[in-house]
């Protein structure tokens, strides 16, 4: 089963919905949507990591768990399970749309693209699902001045491998920059591709932008102009219809592959448009457990993404 | 960001250019001669060292594109069809996600073979469309052109459909390719809903479907009969030519080096491969033994002695400029002389280089000026430096061809200081390794690097200059090799405490390059200094895991004792050198150097690095 999907500008404001979801992470900035937003679910959840409780970690659960969240820790494969199991208990007939606010800011790549999946494909009765995804950008820190190897670069997850009919044609990079030194430089290496466009981030935390294009230098330096689009962190709707209509333009002549970094909005966005596209991947890389944690406070601002799946197969007989 | 139209990552790496664009710029070089022949081929090196640019070199589109002197020659040596069949990393993940993870081994393996299986057979077909296109390219010299009626055509894919188990809408070459398209599709569909089934169920479904347990050389075999029968061609040969075989699932990798055995004559197959890769002992073995009537070459596509790749440097130096529509020039004079090699372009000179204020001299002298361990040295050996001068040329020649690399870096770097243990001098390595012959051999006549390079250097110098001035040399070399540094920095490892002890690959490198310039550069004069090593036992396996990854991307090189083995299974026992691309960074003289153990290096405290915090194991992940 697949469902369609139509995206939306989030507006801020009173809104029910059935289940809010947010990750118990490390960073100070991991309280802050629910603390800010006011969210009236009748079921919500703060779903934990098996892992690194460091840094604010067990003052994010402490707080979760005296505001009415249910804390569940969980590793990857549990939280497909449980993602899962709440969408289908949403779903017990097929009148009801479940509505889901989700707080992304701290959720780890992989699970958003479980989360991403599970909403456009899982079989369950509900015809609609309605989900608002919420990120609160980071106020500014200095990126690490420590380097470090990546261990892992591949599909973010197998749903997302992509798949293309024809394996002849080359692959293209469409990279969403974040501000690590060179991680994109060496994603595009390693998967050596010469067809590469980068989205560099615009927010209201001016400054990111410098530090970004800073840390991408090498690759920056090596693109045409015209291969390098800037996008405005508070505006995912245009930066998924760009993507989307990017990974289309790029899909006649190449297997597109998608590599998410920076603020994690954009990876949303990614996923969506790789949803629409299956030949399209989506790749991360990451240093595991190489990354030494880092705090990252809440800077106030709040973007987010409203978006509504519905059956393919309805939709197309309403046509 | 970048004005100019083509770009690094864009023009210099030939995986996805077409063929006929892979031919305008190819400068043949005797790996081409080793690798054309009527013989199965491996061909192996790391990343950037052509692989690609060879194989399809090989394909009838790329021949008949070639306008280059040798193309005749090779228009002859090349007496089958090549067909090119890419893989790439992101198609091999895809294939490795199939099912998304729910289906049993065997089912994944199923629908992986047959995946690899049509999209060889599309690539065949490919091949098929060109050599009997009708149309002409007035500019191209048809090169194994054939026709093929309508009705043959017509005769051809009904036959070969029916073996192959597909339905394509018309009869025709055309139809065939998208049927193929489509059937990859197909496959697609079955892994997914593969995966919401039981796996014994599945499995039997799978059974029932033909087009799923074709053999990809049967299939081929099939259908290459079948085209030479209609195009009147009889025994005509093919060549599968397969890049990237890391890139493909395991399976595929052994079927096909087992296919370097295969028995049909009218096939052979050349695979590139990276220099340590888990089938090297497959290849070694078919190499050794090949079957009756078969013959199996290993190309090996680096130049352990940096001397031996100046010949196709210089081709390429030749051809770019003529491309860019440049008059000849020797690099020599555009480049100048390097500081590493006291050889003279002219026999006619040479006196005056060793002879009295000749430039080696000079730097003889002002070393020896500093350094009181090469000044003993120099009076040990019997050529005091007061009599440099008036020494004979033999006695001149034989010491410093010897030293000269070394007493070019120490020169360079060492203050002036007479003391035993002489300082360094904060100086960077602005123009020491440059000149023409340390272009050559910091490229390592690697393809990618030195027309990277080159394309450079002739973008930023008018033509009317004639010489390339020796700053803008050195500042295109650190740029290349700062951005060989950053790839090799976020090269992908596998999780150990000795990836996060040394840092990563960038990190083990340096120690192995700082205990190399110590012993260079900072101890006492040695004539003949380690500048490689030796992975021995002691050596563990995390980070004989980076030395791997290392190698595959060119960042050391194998200094292969046995040419039969050149594909390694294993580093241990091996001798390998630093890439001379990073030379400058770590300060070291472009020679190959004695060899000493890895564990002797890796044991040494001075070559620990001395900045960054290690973080602490566990640490990190919720973000990534």
């Amino acid at each position: 089963m697949t469902r369609i999907f139509s995206v939306h500008p989030y507006t801020a404001g009173k809104r029910k919905y059935d289940v809010f979801i947010a990750a118990v992470g490390f960073e100070a900035r991991a309280v802050h949507v629910a603390q800010s937003v006011e969210i009236h679910a009748e079921r919500r959840i703060a779903i934990g990591f098996k892992d690194r409780h460091t840094l604010n970690y067990s003052a994010n659960k402490n707080w979760f768990h005296q505001n009415g969240f249910e804390y569940l820790e969980l590793d990857d494969n549990e939280f497909r399970t449980t993602l899962l199991n709440v969408l289908s208990e949403l779903s017990r007939d097929t009148d009801h749309r479940p509505t889901l606010a989700i707080d992304i800011s701290c959720f780890n790549r992989y699970r958003l693209a479980t989360m991403v999946d599970l909403v456009s494909t899982a079989k369950i009765h509900a015809t609609h699902i309605n989900v608002d995804f919420l990120y609160v950008i980071g106020a500014f820190s200095p990126p690490s001045t420590h380097s470090f190897p990546n261990t892992f670069v591949g599909p973010i997850s197998r749903q997302f491998a992509g798949w293309t009919v024809d394996p002849a044609l080359p692959p293209a990079a469409v990279i969403g920059l974040g501000y690590e030194q060179d991680k994109a430089l060496g994603a595009v290496d390693h998967l050596q591709i010469t067809h590469v466009l980068a989205f560099i981030p615009e927010s209201t935390v001016p400054e990111y932008f410098p530090a970004v294009k800073s840390a991408n230098a090498s690759l920056l330096g090596t693109l045409k102009k015209t291969n390098v689009f800037n996008y405005q962190v508070d505006d995912p709707v245009s930066c998924f219809y760009t993507l989307e209509s990017i990974i289309n333009g790029l899909s006649a002549a190449y297997n597109p592959i998608l590599l998410p970094f920076g603020p994690k909005i954009f990876t949303i966005c990614a996923l969506l448009a790789a949803t629409k596209h299956p030949n399209a991947a989506v790749w991360r890389v990451s240093g595991g457990e190489l990354e030494k944690p880092s705090d990252r406070a809440a800077s106030n601002h709040i973007v987010g993404l409203t978006v509504c799946f519905q059956e393919d197969e309805q939709t197309l007989s309403k046509m | 960001m970048s004005d100019i139209d083509s770009t690094y990552i864009e023009s210099f790496n030939a995986r996805h250019l077409d063929p006929a664009a892979v031919a305008k710029s190819f400068v043949p070089s005797v790996h081409f001669d080793q690798l054309c022949g009527n013989h199965h081929s491996v061909l192996v090196g790391p990343r950037g060292s052509g692989k690609t640019t060879l194989l399809k070199m090989l394909q009838p589109k790329a021949i008949e594109a070639w306008d280059h002197p040798q193309a005749q020659k090779y228009r002859r040596k090349v007496s089958y069809s090549g067909v090119f069949i890419p893989a790439d990393i992101s198609w091999g993940a895809q294939i490795e996600a199939l099912g998304y993870g729910e289906l049993s081994l065997e089912n994944h393996r199923t629908l992986s073979i047959a995946a690899f299986t049509t999209h060889v057979l599309r690539a065949l077909i490919e091949t098929m469309l060109v050599r009997v296109a009708r149309n002409r390219d007035s500019e191209h010299r048809p090169f194994r052109r054939v026709k093929l009626n309508n009705d043959d055509e017509s005769n051809f894919v009904l036959e070969v459909s029916n073996a192959w188990k597909i339905n394509p809408t018309i009869p025709s070459l055309l139809s065939l390719k998208h049927a193929l398209r489509a059937r990859l599709s197909d496959i697609r569909l079955l892994g997914n809903q593969g995966a919401l089934e039981d796996q014994n169920l599945f499995k039997n479904e799978l059974k029932q479907k033909d087009f799923l347990h074709l053999h990809f050389i049967d299939a081929v075999s099939a259908a290459i009969e079948l085209f030479n029968d209609y195009a009147g061609e009889g025994e005509a040969k093919w060549a599968l030519l397969f890049d990237e075989l890391e890139t493909a699932p395991g399976w595929i990798q052994d079927e096909l080096i087992r296919a370097l055995r295969s028995v049909d004559e009218k096939l052979l197959i050349k695979l590139a491969i990276s220099p340590i890769s888990s089938n090297a002992r497959l290849i070694l073995e078919t190499s050794l033994s090949p079957a009756p009537g078969q013959d199996l070459r290993q190309v090996r596509l680096w130049y352990p002695e940096k001397t031996s790749g100046y010949a196709f440097c210089k081709d390429l130096w030749d051809f770019m400029l003529t491309a860019k529509g440049f008059s000849p020039i020797d690099p020599e004079k555009a480049l100048g002389t390097s500081y590493f090699d006291p050889e003279r372009e002219s026999k006619g000179q040479k006196s005056t280089v060793y002879g009295p204020s000749g430039a080696w001299t000079e730097r003889f002298k002002s070393l020896a000026a500093r350094d009181r361990s090469f000044h003993t040295f120099l009076r040990i050996k019997g050529l005091p430096i007061e009599q440099i001068d008036t020494a004979s040329v033999p006695m001149r020649d034989k010491i410093t061809r010897k030293v000269a690399p070394i007493v070019a870096v120490r020169e360079y770097f060492l203050a002036n200081d007479i003391g035993e243990t002489p300082a360094q001098r904060s100086r960077k390595a602005e123009t020491l390794y440059t000149g023409a012959k340390s272009l050559f051999a910091i490229t390592e006549a690697n393809p990618r690097w030195f027309i990277g390079i080159v394309e450079k250097l002739l973008s930023e110098t008018p033509e009317h200059a004639r010489v390339i001035p020796r700053p803008i040399q050195a500042a295109e070399i650190e740029a290349t090799s700062q951005r060989f540094l950053a790839m090799l920095r976020t090269s992908p490892v596998k999780l150990s405490a000795q990836a996060m002890q040394h840092n990563g690959i960038v990190g083990l490198l340096e120690r192995i390059g700082t205990y190399f310039y110590r012993r260079a550069v900072l101890e006492k004069f040695n004539p003949e200094p380690p500048m490689s090593f030796i992975v021995d036992d002691a050596v563990d396996e995390p980070t004989l895991s980076m030395l791997e990854t290392a190698l595959n991307r060119g960042a050391i090189l194998y200094i292969p004792h046995d040419e039969s083995e050149l594909a390694l299974t294993s580093l241990r026992g091996k001798r390998f050198r630093l890439s001379y691309m990073l030379a400058s960074t770590y300060g070291l003289p472009l020679r190959l150097g004695k060899a000493t153990s890895l564990s002797t290096i890796l044991a040494n405290p001075d070559g620990e690095r001395k900045q960054g915090t290690i973080p602490s194991l566990f640490d990190g992940m919720q973000n990534d």
